[in-house]
């Protein structure tokens, strides 16, 4: 009996040293690994619809790090008036940037498993593959765009997290190596020749990904990082295109609201896709500046108003119920204008969108806004015939906005003076399109901060919430004109630094 | 048989116990023991209490040193009290001993080690959120009772978060360290104690006020706004310390040059003053005064106005018919801005000047008197300093009361019967209603919680008042212009008190008798008007007098007598007053 004891126990033992060794190998039933995925062009297509459905989730940020800041936009929210009033630490519940990195992740992972998903599925061809890697690029390239133009210099990553040998703490690259990356990025999706002019589906066209929306892109980079004439070649590329389905600028002035209703229109590049009756309202531009929300989230600034009030805004397509709109049935002035592009469905307070029609897109870039940054660089580039062409490019979208025509001649004007009456045309053509804080910003730093005080100027007058004595300190060191490292970020990743204004901040 | 087994069994595992399973076990040590984690630290709890933090930090070795020395390193420590420390490093400790001619902080003495310690200090936590979004005055005063104001700088290229300056003198260079009992903040310079009246800042050397120092030294009002502490008594006779503040508005030397005056004797001839220069009715004299405000305001202070929408305010100054009258405009505050060889900006990068007793601000022109214009004047009965120091000394119904602010659940009561700020008579009132902590309280400072539109009072607070049936009281005005204005009050109703509203119980609705200068006596029942809205705790505003002129430009005494019988009977009876309203009428002539 001892024996037998003995060996039971004994053996027993040895099963606890022996026979598990791999139970915990065996994966639970709802859970997949790379190496089981990747397996079929829709494996491909399921992971880039993600990316897009992140994109949704980044409108706000689209927004409040656009418009807060340029004070054509104003919020109610406590925590965004916070970026409003420069008044923004680490901790804000509006900074983070981690959707941004959400779908970098899924573009690297696209641009690094798409290739040997042909091995696994017959069915998919390299043309198919390079053009799905081109909407990634596209993708990847946009969130990087928007990350450093707010944060400056960001932790550069473009390789999917494969397994826990991959490092998690990567430290800052600097603002140029990211536009060197981004600008990489959507060279070598052009140069596959395999990015889409059209896709089957009509919203598809304006989506997703196409040749279009990377041309508009880069014509935004290059214009960002100085490089003047590549934004024209690039604009150039978009303005003189011939492909019979393509974006064109639209201009008949009475159609300038059906670029917001019922969206996706002609002129559009570019836009981040919500629909109603899909359930697709949540953290769009109506959600965010819906009209019938108690406080408002966004809504027009006292100082835009002013301006979209001016005898010759007011009466235009920009004007009432195009731009802004109010509920001139209660109301006997003006006290939260309401962002109507968003919010309306025609020239009339009773036009307004309700239930599943709160689901206006976003749009990221249309073919005005390619030809007013064309203009741009051609005012940087100078000479007389560069800001000809410029002026016409400014007087076809004023007089699409119903609007007189720049009375400026080349010879006798300034680059300032230009550049001052391309943001005013500017801020009222894409008014609450999350463009006005870096247009701004364009002004203030390039060249070498040439027009450093003319910035600060128009952001001083235009924000009337901030304290004076405190805005005008803010904006004296240029390192404010950025947002602080996430606070969560910092805590988590010991390879990053803060970024220098907010080095103070525990 | 079967004990037998079972003693077998028995048998068998203890040998197996005793021996076999003692080698399986040490087997298992062997085996299944490999920790992944060793090495690693673990963090329990890594906050430690303000003094313990500071500690363990080397670049403020010094200033551990002096709260050592000032025997408050053990009070900074305390787990049951919260602090915000500021923390000046030890470069910072350095060159303030070389300017002080010291080695150390032995060399200033151990009293003044505390103060500087105290200076720094503040009984209460100010996170970085709330930190930068100071306008002027911390929201707490120091435990050494002195204010400390926050500015922006512009150093070259840094500003805001890189260019906060407290008192103006010292650099912020971290915010906000959590510590285990509140905050730390870093500063690049040590805070110099206030010990100078306004009266010494005008005589700092580098300070350019000789001109007006001299006139003020010949009117001697540099004796009145020279004393910080005063001594006196209260309405019963008991000795009391009085804290006296002021607020200069200062003309510099170069100021007067460009208006032709070089000497006090040009400034004399200016204002064609007779010689009887300490006499409040001889013009130097009132210019000085016109000059010199009673209360400590710093500029974000005097830069705000009384009611929404409001542009303008008249502020009081020790020359009693002269008010200074500050406009926004476009902007820009002005001083009385109407009236063009009077108008004056304040120049900002040399105001917010402190002293122990107050603010000097230094002004663009020489700012003679102007004629007042009359101005709203809202008059919050409970705005005194006497009422912020005698709930900051303790003696509210909870120790965490604070003056002017809204607690999170709990209502602040503090009898200021005492404090000589009314003059009153009681007849009678009802004792307050059974279960009342405190039922010989009459005449109460009252803060509301968070929790009912109270907190929506102005300055949060309200005066609270039992006065019985025929008892009464009288309030001082402020200064106001002369002029035709309407008078109207704030008050507060709770549901406890709707008894007078719907006039039951006793009451006639709350009849008030008042005068104004014992004149103009008009009756009220303000508690029955259709705006007060019963079953809750809020407040209504009731037109007192729809017209009244004033022929002179003066404080008024205006009396409210308790005319309903109920004040003295049932115990449920008070009036809540928030503020008493004078708004001008304008009389526009048709043409």
């Amino acid at each position: 009996m001892k024996k037998l004891l003995t060996t039971i126990l004994l053996f027993g033992s040895m099963l606890t040293m022996t026979g598990c060794s791999d139970y915990l190998d065996i994966l639970p039933k709802d859970k997949q690994t790379s190496d089981m995925f990747w397996k079929s062009r829709e494996d491909v297509e399921a992971v880039l619809a993600q990316a897009y459905h992140l994109t949704r989730g980044s409108v706000k940020d689209m927004l409040n790090w656009g418009e807060l800041r340029g004070g054509s936009v104003n919020t109610s929210d406590v925590d965004a008036a916070k970026i409003q009033d420069f008044q923004i630490l680490p901790n804000n519940k509006y900074v983070k940037w981690a959707n941004f990195y959400n779908i970098i992740g899924l573009a690297n992972a696209v641009l690094y498993y798409a290739p040997g998903v042909m091995d696994e599925d017959a069915s998919y061809k390299e043309e198919q593959m390079k053009s799905n890697q081109t909407e990634a690029y596209f993708l990847r390239a946009l969130s990087y765009f928007y990350l450093v133009r707010n944060f400056r210099d960001v932790p550069l990553i473009t390789e999917p997290y494969i397994d826990d040998q991959m490092p998690t703490n990567v430290p800052k690259s600097s603002e140029s190596e990211v536009i060197a990356q981004i600008k990489k990025d959507i060279t070598d999706a052009l140069a596959t020749n395999a990015a889409k002019e059209t896709y089957t589906e009509t919203w598809e066209n304006k989506g997703r990904a196409t040749k279009w929306a990377l041309l508009a892109l880069m014509t935004d980079v290059c214009l960002w990082s100085e490089d003047y004439q590549g934004c024209v070649d690039y604009a150039d590329q978009l303005i003189n295109a011939s492909a019979a389905i393509r974006p064109v600028f639209i201009t008949s002035s009475s159609q300038w609201f059906e670029m917001f209703y019922p969206g996706n229109s002609n002129e559009s590049i570019f836009e981040i896709q919500f629909e109603g009756d899909l359930d697709q309202t949540s953290g769009g531009p109506t959600d965010l500046t819906y009209w019938n929300d108690s406080p408002m989230g966004l809504y027009f600034s006292e100082t835009m108003t002013e301006r979209l009030m001016e005898p010759e805004v007011v009466n235009t397509v920009r004007g009432l119920y195009g731009n802004f709109g109010y509920d001139n049935t209660t109301e006997t002035e003006i006290l939260q204008p309401i962002i109507w592009k968003y919010n309306g469905m025609g020239e009339d307070w009773e036009m307004k969108r309700e239930g599943d029609n709160q689901d206006a897109n976003f749009i990221v870039y249309r073919m005005a806004d390619v030809m007013l940054m064309k203009a741009e660089a051609l005012i940087r580039l100078e000479g007389t015939a560069n800001w000809q062409e410029a002026i016409d490019l400014i007087n076809q979208t004023r007089t699409r906005g119903e609007m007189a025509s720049l009375d400026i001649d080349p010879a006798e004007t300034s680059e300032l003076d230009l550049l001052t009456a391309l943001l005013e045309e500017r801020d009222i053509e894409f008014a609450a399109e999350g463009k006005r804080w870096y247009d701004l910003l364009r002004l203030g730093r390039q060249q070498n901060f040439q027009y450093r005080s003319q910035f600060v100027d128009l952001v001083m007058s235009n924000n009337t919430t901030a304290n004076r004595t405190w805005l005008n300190s803010v904006l004296t060191d240029d390192d404010a004109w950025f947002l602080p490292i996430p606070e969560w970020d910092m805590n988590t990743n010991n390879q990053l630094v803060q970024n220098p204004y907010y080095d103070v901040v525990q | 048989m079967k004990t037998k087994y079972s003693q077998t069994l028995k048998d068998a595992f203890r040998q197996i116990c005793g021996k076999t399973a003692w080698a399986l076990l040490a087997l298992f040590c062997l085996v299944s023991c490999d920790d992944p984690y060793e090495g690693d630290t673990f963090t329990i709890y890594d906050m430690q209490p303000a003094s313990t933090y500071l500690s363990s930090r080397e670049d403020c070795s010094e200033w551990v040193n002096i709260m050592k020395y000032a025997d408050l390193y053990n009070a900074v420590n305390q787990a049951t009290q919260y602090f915000t420390v500021f923390v000046p490093t030890n470069d910072a400790v350095q060159r303030f001993y070389q300017k002080e001619g010291v080695s150390s902080i032995e060399e200033l003495g151990e009293e003044y080690a505390n103060n500087l310690v105290k200076f720094h200090l503040l009984a209460d936590t100010l996170d970085q959120q709330s930190f930068i979004e100071i306008d002027g005055a911390l929201p707490y005063k120091t435990v050494s009772e002195d204010e400390l104001t926050l500015s922006y700088g512009e150093d070259g290229t840094a500003g805001g978060l890189q260019s906060l300056y407290l008192n103006g003198e010292a650099h912020v260079s971290e915010l906000a360290n959590r510590v285990s009992n509140g905050f730390v903040y870093i500063l690049d310079d040590v805070m110099t104690p206030l010990t100078e009246s306004v009266y010494e800042r005008l005589c700092d050397p580098e300070r350019p006020f000789s001109l007006f120092r001299e006139a003020v030294e010949a009117t001697k009002l540099n004796e009145r706004i020279n004393v910080i502490y005063k001594e006196t008594v209260d309405a019963n006779g008991l000795p009391i310390t009085q804290k006296q503040n002021f607020t200069v508005l200062a003309v510099s030397d170069e100021v007067y040059q460009k208006d032709g005056i070089n000497s006090l004797q040009d400034l004399i001839d200016k204002l064609e003053a007779g010689s009887d220069y300490t006499n409040p009715t001889n013009a130097l004299y009132q210019y000085v005064a016109y000059h010199i405000m009673s209360g400590a305001y710093n500029l974000s202070k005097l830069q705000a106005f009384d009611t929404e929408g409001a542009t303008a305010k008249n502020w009081e100054t020790l020359n009693p018919e002269g008010l200074v009258k500050i406009t926004e405009v476009d902007g820009v505050y002005y001083m009385n801005y109407s009236v063009e060889e009077s108008r004056a900006t304040f120049l900002e990068d040399e105001s917010n000047i402190q002293a122990k007793n107050g603010y000097v601000h230094q002004i663009d022109s020489w700012m003679p008197v102007a004629e007042a214009q009359p101005e709203t004047v809202l008059f919050d009965v409970t705005s005194y300093d006497a009422v912020k120091d005698w709930i900051e000394a303790g003696n509210g119904d909870f120790d965490e009361m604070k003056y002017q602010t809204v607690h999170s659940s709990t209502e602040g009561n503090a009898d200021i019967s005492s404090l000589g700020l009314y003059d009153y008579y009681l007849n009678n009132p009802s004792s307050w209603r059974p279960g009342s902590s405190k039922p010989d309280w009459f005449i109460i400072y009252f803060t509301a919680k968070s929790t009912n539109d109270w907190q929506n009072a102005e300055n949060h607070d309200f005066l609270m008042l039992n006065l019985g049936n025929n008892g009464w009281i009288t309030f001082t005005t402020p200064v106001i212009v002369k002029g035709k204005y309407k008078v109207s009050m704030q008050f507060g109703n709770a549901k406890s008190m709707d008894f007078i509203h719907n006039a039951e119980s006793g009451s006639n609705g709350g009849q008030m008798e008042f005068t104004i200068d014992d004149a103009n006596t008009k009756t009220v029942s303000p508690y029955m008007s259709s705006d007060v809205h019963t079953g809750g705790s809020y407040m209504f505003t009731s037109t007192i007098y729809d017209e009244i002129e004033f022929t002179s430009t003066s404080s008024h005494q205006f009396k409210l007598v308790m005319k309903d019988p109920a004040a003295s009977t049932n115990s449920n009876y008070r009036i809540m007053i928030d503020y008493i309203l004078f708004e001008p009428i304008t009389e526009t002539t048709e043409e």
